[in-house]
């Protein structure tokens, strides 16, 4: 897997403030010299604001590693927009942006600025950071993901921080690291002694919906394999059928890939289900539809503006999607399945009541005083 | 000191089409010999400006210019890129890639559509369905039926973005003319992207109209964004008569609730 990462990978740039870290050591050793570049500030940069097309897809096959300066910490985006969306009051541990996969749909096409993918060298700035809360949160149920903006996974083979944070949360046993992925990369990390409290976690669609729309990820079949490995070890895992994608045969797939989970994993393995529908900023649209043209299931999608600013299926089409997974979910289970960045008013239509009336989910979905500052997305 | 240069000593390399002819009355100028307006005079002679560079003579001739004629202007500078920049950030905009893509695809067409489309002030993000064509050739049929009065820059971008999307979509050109140059041209380019919407809207409109509403009211079903329903206009002129449309607005929502032929429109299972 390092093999074919370092080949999927043109160049190495190299902050020079990084050179010395761990991380660096590492990556010298795996990638050859004809690679790597050593630089003083970022590069690639030609021009600031929204990149092209084309330089979007070069920035997939850039790798930056330069230490972070701001703050790793964040509440998620979600928190910010309480007046149209219902929070779950997840945080964010943010250790570099863009990703290697190449999803249709992803909503880093229409955030991210910098040609390039970034890592951070300076990991243990970011476990400072969070090792600065227990004070005042160390007894709190934190729940902390790291793949907002860049997939936790499919990088870590060659810079290992998952080893790095399961240990950090091995102190922290009140607290819950999720990592998020489209990947299958778990075998780095599977050695780790944990405490139960990290929850490896996929974003699933149905197979037609990953061979149409979520390019260079993993099959369906290495991401439940991968979650099956995890599973033997002790790790619990969540599912996240998120973006549900509508398309010909959507009830047929979905309803086959809920069959699939259900039965390959057990209620007490499982941390948590989410569903959510395709959902983007506006101006999305056009890079999406010049990287992808209209065949994709996703640029020919009837979509139209929303509440919270970003565009969406219908809203009683969102409520039919929504109601056909979660009865899904009940006919083959007694999965407890969350909605993830939606309107109270797809709650009520799903569920006919809001997630803080709800006995599985009250607890997640209570407010949370300000605990960190809320992320840009 | 000021030198004069005859104009038939100069080069016309930056002849970008201005949208208007260069005043009579006015002198014309030029930079190093390159004329920088009155491109059609041959005679006569120009006033060379001092400025610090040839960016800076054009901003002073020209005080403004439009998206289309810096694009067009911009197309001279194609082996200097620091003067396109230059050029750009000079008049407001923040030259990216992209920039870059779109004034590729844009100074492609005639120039008599880039003219309406600018007196239409259609701006860079208004023309970026544009970058996705392969062949913007492919589009030729449209801009005659574009350039017409009846249609706003509103009109004209959505229009764009309509036929672009569907023509990426292999929707046959006869399929998108239908209605043309018309107001109804949109709403038939929307049923075309939006098929299912459409029919459903289209049939719960058609639901709404059977609805025995309180007199002199106007209902009819509304798309807000990703919500549909219905939206009622209430006209009333005494107390009385706003009594009696609340009485039979209350049977119209019993109906609603009970009447199993409405149930599709509020879910679609």
């Amino acid at each position: 897997m390092v093999e074919k990462l370092v080949q999927s990978i043109d160049r190495l740039w190299i902050h020079n403030e990084s050179k010395d870290s761990e991380l660096i050591q590492r990556l010298v050793a795996l990638f050859p010299n004809n690679k790597i570049t050593f630089v003083d500030s970022q590069p690639l940069i030609e021009s600031s604001g929204e990149m092209s097309a084309r330089q979007y897809n070069q920035s997939k096959r850039e790798l930056f590693i330069t230490p972070f300066r701001g703050q790793f910490f964040k509440r998620c985006p979600g928190a910010s927009q309480k007046k149209t969306l219902t929070c779950c009051n997840y945080h964010i541990l943010n250790l570099g942006q863009q990703c290697n996969m190449n999803c249709s749909y992803c909503y880093l096409q229409s955030y991210l600025n910098t040609p390039v993918m970034t890592i951070y060298s300076n990991i243990e700035m970011a476990l400072a950071e969070l090792e600065e809360m227990t004070p005042s949160k160390g007894t709190m149920a934190l729940r902390v993901g790291t793949g907002e903006v860049i997939d936790s996974l499919s990088l870590d083979p060659l810079t290992l921080y998952s080893r790095r944070l399961i240990e950090f949360f091995n102190q922290h046993p009140n607290w819950v690291l999720e990592f998020k992925t489209k990947s299958a990369n778990v075998d780095q990390f599977l050695d780790c002694h944990h405490k139960g409290n990290t929850v490896v976690s996929w974003s699933i669609n149905p197979q037609a919906v990953i061979t149409h729309e979520e390019h260079g990820t993993a099959t369906l079949e290495e991401r439940l394999a991968a979650a099956e490995r995890c599973v033997q070890k002790g790790f619990p895992v969540a599912f996240h059928l998120d973006p549900m994608i509508y398309h010909p045969e959507w009830q047929n797939n979905y309803e086959n890939l809920i069959r699939e989970l259900t039965s390959r994993f057990k209620h007490k393995d499982l941390h948590g289900v989410t569903i959510g529908t395709l959902r983007f900023q506006p101006e999305q649209r056009h890079m999406m539809r010049e990287r992808f043209g209209m065949k994709s299931w996703v640029t020919q999608a009837e979509m139209f503006p929303s509440e919270s600013g970003k565009i969406r299926y219908d809203s009683q089409l969102r409520t039919t999607m929504f109601r056909f997974a979660v009865d899904t979910f009940k006919k083959y289970s007694d999965w407890p399945v969350s909605l993830c960045m939606e309107t109270p008013e797809s709650w009520i239509a799903t569920y006919d009541k809001m997630p803080s009336q709800m006995e599985e989910f009250k607890a997640t979905y209570r407010p949370l005083r300000a605990t960190a500052p809320t992320a840009t997305p | 000191m000021t030198r004069l240069i005859p104009i038939h000593n100069c080069q016309k390399n930056l002849d970008f089409n201005p949208e208007t002819p260069w005043t009579h009355s006015l002198p014309t100028y030029c930079f190093e010999n390159e004329l920088l307006c009155g491109f059609e005079r041959t005679e006569g002679v120009a006033i060379e400006l001092q400025t610090a560079g040839l960016i800076e003579a054009f901003k002073a001739v020209y005080p403004q210019l439009g998206f289309f004629e810096l694009a067009r202007l911009s197309k001279k500078f194609a082996s200097t890129p620091n003067l396109k920049k230059d050029l750009w950030s000079h008049y407001g905009y923040h030259w990216k890639e992209n920039l870059e893509v779109l004034i590729d695809e844009i100074v492609k067409l005639p120039l008599d559509t880039q003219r309406w489309l600018q007196q239409k002030k259609l701006a860079p993000q208004d023309l970026a369905p544009l970058r996705s064509l392969p062949q913007q050739e492919i589009l030729e049929w449209v801009w005659p039926l574009m350039m017409n009065p009846i249609f706003s820059k509103s009109d004209l971008s959505q229009i764009l973005e309509l036929v672009v999307e569907l023509t990426l979509m292999e929707v046959p050109r006869e399929k998108l003319v239908t209605g043309a140059s018309t107001p109804q041209w949109i709403k038939s380019l929307k049923q075309l992207r939006y098929p299912q919407t459409s029919s459903s809207d289209g049939l719960g409109d058609q639901k709404i109209r059977t609805i025995a509403w309180p007199l002199r009211s106007e209902a009819r079903w509304a798309r807000r964004g990703d919500l549909s329903g219905v939206e009622l206009k209430l006209f009333f002129s005494h107390p009385q008569e706003l009594k009696r449309s609340i009485e039979r607005l209350q049977q119209v929502c019993d109906d609603l609730q009970t009447n199993s032929a409405y149930e599709d429109l509020w879910s679609k299972n």
